[in-house]
């Protein structure tokens, strides 16, 4: 194996001397699901086609789908710094170990680890604060449901899902103090039959407003087929509602990665914290649907205008904890490290957080 | 006058590297029972497979009630009156026996009709059976019932039987023998495959002989000896056992009251089995198969262990010991089933010989395996046993039942054992290489060995056994001297009178 | 703990359909194992039947016309698996797990363009009267057709299996191939059969996938539903109403958990999903138990090659 990939790298070398002049810059990327998913994945890669399309030639960009967090996420990693990429960016929670390790290899080769929360001197993080966006959806689903619950497809019991439900909470309760939310735990990112089988145990319960955080639009669909409400995930997923569909929250990485590229080839990368959120584009809240009521797509606009003026923060308190304990004192702001290592519900979300 | 009812025109087939039919004709007439004798891997297996559709002849024809028959499949031979019962049963355990019948049926009545019409020509011929019950519940004798039912029931015109009372106790036998009589006096011709000379010349009216594919003599059976046959089939002087004194030594093989619970649903446990075996002692193990037989090898192989004390070898309790261990003690086993037991079917000769014989002939030096040790051990096998093959390096599962059992045999007895099990030992074989197996066996007795034979044909036990046992449900009878023991003995104890042991 | 806001009807409807396409998949499977035949590849065939179905559905507006390709993609995927097992004699267990690689990597590529349309939708069987009827209404008679025809097809395999002649046949070459073939039945003829029916069964099942449970296409969107098909078959000891019980079960306990979790009631939802397994594993060991039934219900020559020696 390793006899092999030396010939390979060897035979590249060669190429490479009686090729181009040019030294291409290559950037690889590693996505959890396929990025036909419409969801994660999907956003990811638009995001390494907007690096293709602001240095053309410059810049060869490969990828690899649906790689299992855990020991295979080590091994593509692996072959792509040996195949020679310059930087690569590794796109779920789950690869955060795996790159680490690889990253000690390689320490030529810069990794871009995303939604992790471990550094080192050849790996950044990048996330982006979806929680600002949770708070504007949080806001319309407050107005608009009718039932007062609220139904929530969540995946796994990370910080950033946390985030995502308290947020979303806390903003549709200060519209609405009647909303209820339901949670279910599905322990998956990608199971389209699962994730359907949630939003209808939620609609059977009451839900008239789904939100999601898994990477398929199945929810999408059946809000659609029992004309309910519900928001796109991570991608705007209109085609899968175009009815049901109220807003969305948009993952747009092609800033964040054409400038970490370019870094790359100015020489000028270094390892970074990145938690851009509204005020950079790095989280756009989807277009709102007409089914929206003018006042409120006004009220949730101003929500993020404020946000990315920095005047408002979706965790200021009072907030108490949900066993009823002060978390946030009067006009208090969350610190973005308890943000990030978020592992408890707010005061009146329902349901024991599973550990 | 009797008209013909088949007659077999210049049938050859050809096998690639064997012709197994080769220019064969002979006629069958209405109401006769005819012998087909040869040695294994005579071609008679393939002639039967031809007359029965399983086969196609490569040239001659074949007429039946004078009109040309060449039947392309089962079916077709079924509808013309041609039924076959297998040696190996062609039955599923699974299903029950009315399912089996039906299986084998063109035109199936209704169940409920079917039914009645089993019990009823199931009766008629003295072989009662019961349409609802699973084939696995039923002994041996019952499932070749159901086989000759199955063709009964078709109103055949010829029936083909291969080797059809090699499983079967004495007292089956003789109920065999009156149904075939009684066909056969109603028109019906039996076409009957055998090695067992004797009861061809109890039954047979006429035979035929086949040698290397060819059909070499014809013959009266009755107006011959079984000696006679036998030569006719392998083409000179039989080779008979000589007679031996037996004189016991020392208690090599000791089993107390060995208990053994079966893992096959169909098979029997093993209930209380005590017996002593000496030096120099072969001791015969009768019994209708499934009676406790290959758990008896089973438990003394070492492939399923007991409690230490259940076996003894040379009074040391090896009950709890694996294969391995036994084999270096000196206590060998060859098992009934040739493929995939005795041998590994896929793997070579010497592949095979190496598996059983690593310990005691020294095949290994450090954990690395002696190459030119293990083949010049295959070779000796080959060449001491007369193992009909091309060579060592050929797979088990391509040699013939016959030699397969050979070199099995072979392999064993070659590496001098102070205790041989072997189950069925000729089972399948010719009757010059059965005289030849039963005399090697005779002779490592005779070297001071004490052998313990398994088998189900009694002339076979008679004539090579000094004491003899029968294993009847999972329990034996006492050992007791072979001498002045009859037949009809042996066969009620066969069906489970044990107590007929105490008696005599 | 409030219960009663757990609404049985709503929890049976759903139950069933997310149900349907195991049980359908386990059917074909089910025949295929009693001819005798391992088939690993059932999540594979279940994806082509996904994509097939779905496309189909697309391009001509009618879910049924999908649902019939399905099958036929399903049995014609199915039968690569049938000419290498069955004429070039390949290991099953191999050439089954292959065929799942095989069909997730092709279903992806037929799929990129179908991602993000919509199906057309498959109708409701709304029987006048008894439709409407209070609770016994929405669960037994406001199904879509395709509810009642996985439970007359297993009514018919069981018909097929236990009543009729052809059944006894497939179980006979199952059963003891050798023997079979000596009788004259054409082993491998029965068991290409079996194995295109297997095929049909289960890309119906991932046709129901695509166009009812979720509906849309994604990649990989079976997502282990063929695993648990096969799980169910040795779970139903392969009989064939037993399957119902075995997917109906799996398809309760998922939904159960789901709705649970919806009320917010606090049983960790990771016991809750191991469950299902849990139960099967429990279900094999008690079966195993009794290894004279086991052994009685098993296939005997399941998984083992055959080879015509004459």
């Amino acid at each position: 194996m390793k006899f092999t990939t030396t010939i390979a790298a060897a035979a590249a070398l060669a190429l490479g001397l009686g090729g181009s002049a040019i030294a291409q810059t290559k950037a690889g990327f590693i996505y959890v699901g396929p990025p036909t998913d419409f969801g994660w994945s999907y956003e990811h890669d638009q995001g390494r086609l907007a690096v293709e399309e602001a240095f053309g030639d410059m810049v060869e960009t490969s990828f690899v789908a649906s790689v299992p967090e855990g020991a295979d996420a080590e091994r593509v990693m692996t072959q792509m710094a040996l195949g020679g990429v310059d930087i690569i960016f590794s796109t779920s929670f789950g690869y955060m170990d795996p790159t680490l390790n690889v990253a000690a290899k390689f320490p030529n080769v810069k990794f871009e680890h995303a939604t992790g929360y471990k550094r080192a001197d050849n790996v950044s993080t990048y996330s982006a604060r979806f929680y600002e966006g949770r708070h504007v959806i949080g806001l319309i689903a407050g107005r608009m449901t009718e039932t007062n619950t609220i139904g929530y497809i969540a995946s796994f019991p990370i910080p950033e899902v946390v985030r995502g439900i308290n947020a979303a909470y806390l903003a549709a309760k200060s519209v609405n103090p009647e909303v209820k939310f339901k949670v279910i735990w599905v322990y998956t990112w990608f199971d389209p039959g699962k994730e359907a089988d949630a939003a209808n145990a939620l609609i059977a319960q009451g839900a008239d407003v789904i939100m999601q955080h898994t990477d398929s639009p199945a929810a999408m669909t059946i809000a659609e087929e029992k004309g309910i409400f519900a928001f796109g995930q991570a991608s705007d997923m209109m085609a899968f509602g175009p009815t049901a569909r109220l807003s969305s929250i948009i993952d747009n990485w092609g800033p964040y990665y054409v400038a970490r590229v370019q870094a790359v080839m100015d020489g000028t990368w270094e390892s970074t914290d990145t938690w851009d959120g509204i005020a950079s584009g790095m989280v756009e809240i989807g277009k709102f649907s007409d089914r929206i009521p003018a006042d409120v797509q006004a009220e949730a606009q101003a929500a993020a205008d404020a946000i990315a003026a920095g005047t408002l923060h979706p965790f200021t308190g009072p907030i108490n904890k949900q066993d009823g304990s002060v978390w946030l004192a009067a006009g208090e702001t969350a610190d973005d490290g308890t943000l990030a290592g978020m592992n408890f519900y707010v005061e009146g979300v329902e349901g024991d957080l599973p550990n | 006058m009797r008209d013909t009812l088949l007659e077999i025109r210049g049938l050859s087939k050809s096998y690639p590297g064997v012709k197994a039919n080769d220019n064969v004709s002979f006629t069958i007439q209405e109401g006769e029972i005819h012998a087909l004798l040869g040695e294994n891997g005579a071609g008679k297996s393939t002639l039967v497979k031809m007359i029965y559709g399983l086969v196609h002849p490569d040239s001659g024809d074949m007429l039946l009630h004078g009109e040309h028959y060449m039947p392309r499949k089962p079916s077709e031979a079924r509808n013309l009156g041609v039924g076959m019962v297998f040696q190996h049963f062609s039955l599923f355990e699974a299903l029950n026996v009315a399912e089996n019948i039906t299986l084998g049926m063109e035109q199936a009545p209704p169940r409920t009709e079917l039914n009645a019409k089993i019990i009823e020509v199931s009766n008629a011929y003295g072989l009662p059976l019961d349409p609802n019950r699973l084939i696995g519940d039923l002994s041996v004798g019952e499932r070749q019932r159901v086989e000759i039912v199955r063709c009964l029931l078709q109103n055949p015109r010829l029936l083909i039987m291969d080797e059809p009372t090699s499983v079967l106790t004495p007292q089956e036998v003789e109920t065999l023998f009156k149904t075939l009589r009684k066909l056969s006096s109603e028109g019906v011709a039996i076409l009957y495959i055998s090695h067992k000379l004797d009861e061809i010349r109890s039954l047979c009216d006429h035979a035929t002989v086949l040698r290397m594919g060819k059909v070499v003599d014809t013959c009266i059976p009755a107006e011959e000896t079984a000696r006679s046959m036998a030569e006719m089939m392998i083409g000179g002087e039989l080779a008979m056992p000589t007679e031996r004194e037996f004189t016991p030594g020392k208690t090599l093989l000791h089993l107390q009251n060995l208990t053994l619970k079966s893992l096959d649903p169909f098979g029997t446990s093993l209930k209380d089995v005590s017996l002593e075996l000496r030096a120099g002692e072969v001791m015969g193990i009768a019994g209708v198969a499934g009676n406790g037989q290959d758990e008896l090898l089973l438990a003394l192989s070492g492939e399923r262990p007991t409690a230490p004390s259940m076996v003894k070898l040379s009074g040391v309790a090896i009950g709890g010991m694996g294969p391995t261990t036994r084999r270096a003690l000196g206590l060998l086993a060859a098992p009934e089933e040739r493929l995939g037991h005795a041998a590994a079917p896929d793997m070579s000769l010497k592949e095979n010989a190496y598996l059983s014989a690593r310990v005691r002939q020294g095949l290994t030096k450090a954990g690395f395996t002696l190459f030119g040790k293990r083949d010049d051990f295959a070779r000796e096998i080959v060449e001491k046993f007369d193992v009909r093959t091309p060579g060592i390096d050929n797979a088990a599962r391509s040699l013939s039942g016959g030699n397969l059992q050979k070199f099995v045999i072979g392999r064993e007895v070659l590496q001098k054992p102070n205790v041989l099990v072997v189950n069925q030992p000729t089972w399948g074989v010719d009757a010059a290489a059965a005289a030849d197996i039963r005399q090697a066996l005779r002779d490592l007795a005779a070297g001071g060995a004490a052998i313990l034979v398994i088998s189900q044909d009694l002339d076979e036990l008679m004539e090579i056994s000094d004491t003899f046992a029968v294993l009847a449900e999972g329990r034996m009878s006492k050992p007791r001297p072979a001498a002045g023991m009859s037949v009809e003995q042996i066969g009620l104890m066969m069906g489970g009178n044990l107590e007929e042991s105490a008696n005599a | 703990m409030d219960f009663s806001a757990l609404n049985p009807v709503s929890l049976m409807v759903s139950l069933i359909i997310a149900a349907t396409p195991i049980l359908l998949a386990a059917v074909g499977e089910l025949v295929v194992e009693k001819s005798g035949v391992l088939n690993l590849g059932v999540e594979g065939m279940m994806i082509i039947g996904a994509i097939a179905g779905f496309a189909i559905s697309v391009e001509t507006s009618n879910p049924w016309v999908g649902m019939l390709a399905a099958m036929v993609a399903g049995a014609v995927f199915a039968s690569i698996f049938g000419f290498m097992t069955q004429f070039l004699l390949s290991n099953q267990v191999a050439t089954g797990l292959a065929l799942t690689l095989f069909g997730l990597g092709m279903a992806a590529l037929l799929g990129q363009s179908y991602t993000g349309m919509k199906p057309p939708k498959v109708p409701r069987l709304d029987i006048p009267v008894l439709s409407d009827l209070p609770v016994v209404g929405p669960i037994l008679f406001s199904h879509d057709p395709m509810i009642y025809m996985s439970i007359a097809l297993v009514a018919g395999v069981w018909y097929f299996l236990n009543r009729s002649r052809a059944g006894l046949v497939l179980r006979a070459v199952g059963e003891n191939h050798e023997a079979a073939h000596s009788l004259g039945y054409n082993v491998v003829m029965i068991r290409m059969g079996a194995i295109a029916f297997g095929g049909a069964c289960a890309g119906l099942g991932g046709a129901y996938l695509s166009l009812v449970r979720v509906p849309q296409w994604t990649e990989g969107m079976t997502a282990g539903a063929g695993w648990i098909a096969l799980a169910i078959v040795v779970f139903a000891s392969w009989k064939p109403w037993r399957l119902i019980l075995g997917a109906y079960l799996f398809g309760g306990v998922t939904i159960l958990q789901l709705n649970l979790q919806a009320l917010g009631i606090g049983i960790s939802a990771a016991y809750l999903s191991m469950t299902p397994y849990l139960i099967t594993i429990i279900v094999m060991v008690i079966i195993s138990a009794d290894r004279r039934r086991a052994s009685m219900n098993a296939p005997a020559s399941l998984g083992r090659i055959f080879h015509a020696s004459h």
